[in-house]
């Protein structure tokens, strides 16, 4: 046993630092949720404006924190190829938040989806998937029946929630087959992402990357919900461009940006 | 004396892999490395190239030097980082100032 703990010797992050992100993060979530219920009174031109808006800012400061982790800890080695996918899938995501907004704002197209916007949002979750397949396939051993278990059941009781909330309205609503089949696809690859990150996090557990993964998978969770509901409100007809189920997704970008701010000062006081 | 000094190097190792990276990363590491060999140097070399395939060369970088800072601290000895040196050349320079 060693005189002194490694706190001692490489502080990491700041226990102070911590306590002023989730200050920080709270803050923001109340602001965010003020915004979204102040937007409701305004013009639906202004109102798509200000949320499409936010969604670019959002993703793109959540993009350019995973940038700064790829940074930090390079794209090599199987650890490296994960950050990369991880930066990758959210700054995918910017880009299609961005030609949302434009098909929005300057086409004037009533929520457009599907669109080229989803070549985007879909084509983020591949570089994720190999990113963090990579890491935890070098690890596969290392999971027991109990930690695949916990893995699985976080996984089903999204796969649960979609089933019970989706499937009379994809049954009975006539949407044609890509909006249903994107309906059910976008959930389940969340769902997908966040059981991964589940797993990143038990693999790392009691490390000082552990719970940075936790953050990641609440993110992916908070998608996987804000899907669920946009498939279920484009469907059933209720969602509109500014309605505040999209808070959902304002605050997946949050937990994502917590997850790497916090990734890139796990070692604070090293090179 | 030197068998004193390599425990605290493989102590400091165990420990500060375990707390960064967490005790089951760090084992199947130990497990995918082989049986650990008397000869220190070539201990480390051998682990921290599958730290660096691992994790890659950057936080391995930083994880070398979080150990070796530790492993200073344990020492009494201060530490200062070299740009091109590596964890052996730490090992060795705290072997050296020990002596």
């Amino acid at each position: 046993m060693l005189d002194k703990s490694l706190s001692q010797v490489v502080p990491g992050e700041h226990p102070g630092r911590i306590t002023k992100d989730l200050w920080l993060a709270g803050v923001l979530a109340v602001a965010f949720a003020a915004f979204y219920i102040l937007a409701q009174s305004l013009a639906q031109e202004l109102l798509v404006l200000s949320t499409d808006i936010l969604f670019i800012a959002i993703s793109g400061v959540c993009s350019l924190l995973g940038l700064l982790v790829v940074r930090r800890w390079g794209f090599k080695g199987k650890f490296g190829v994960a950050h990369l996918g991880l930066f990758l899938v959210v700054f995918l995501w910017f880009l299609g938040e961005t030609v949302w907004g434009i098909f929005e704002v300057v086409l004037r197209v009533d929520v457009p989806y599907p669109s080229i916007a989803d070549v985007f949002y879909l084509a983020g979750y591949l570089p994720a998937f190999i990113g963090m397949e990579q890491f935890l396939w070098f690890f596969r051993k290392e999971f027991t029946p109990q930690k695949l278990a916990v893995a699985a059941f976080s996984g089903l009781a999204i796969v649960f929630s979609s089933s019970v909330v989706l499937l009379y309205p994809l049954m009975a609503e006539s949407a044609d087959i890509l909006t249903k089949l994107f309906d059910v696809g976008y959930p389940l690859l969340d769902d997908l992402l966040m059981v991964f990150a589940v797993m990143m996090a038990m693999i790392l557990r009691k490390g000082r990357f552990a719970n940075d993964w936790l953050w990641i998978a609440l993110g992916m969770l908070l998608h996987a919900l804000a899907d669920i509901a946009f498939s279920y409100g484009t469907l059933t007809g209720w969602y509109y461009s500014g309605h505040p189920i999209e808070l959902f997704y304002v605050y997946g970008y949050l937990a994502l940006g917590l997850g790497f701010a916090h990734q890139t000062r796990s070692l604070d006081g090293t090179a | 004396m030197t068998q004193d000094f390599n425990d605290l190097v493989f102590t400091c190792i165990d420990e500060t892999l375990a707390e960064v990276v967490g005790v089951t990363i760090r084992d199947a590491i130990y497990f995918k490395e082989g049986r650990r060999t008397e000869d220190l140097s070539r201990h480390i070399k051998g682990l921290f190239a599958i730290l660096e395939k691992t994790l890659g060369p950057g936080l391995t970088r930083a994880i070398s030097l979080t150990i070796a800072k530790r492993l200073y601290s344990e020492l009494h000895i201060s530490f200062a980082e070299k740009p091109n040196s590596d964890f052996v050349d730490y090992v060795e320079e705290a072997k050296r100032q020990r002596t």
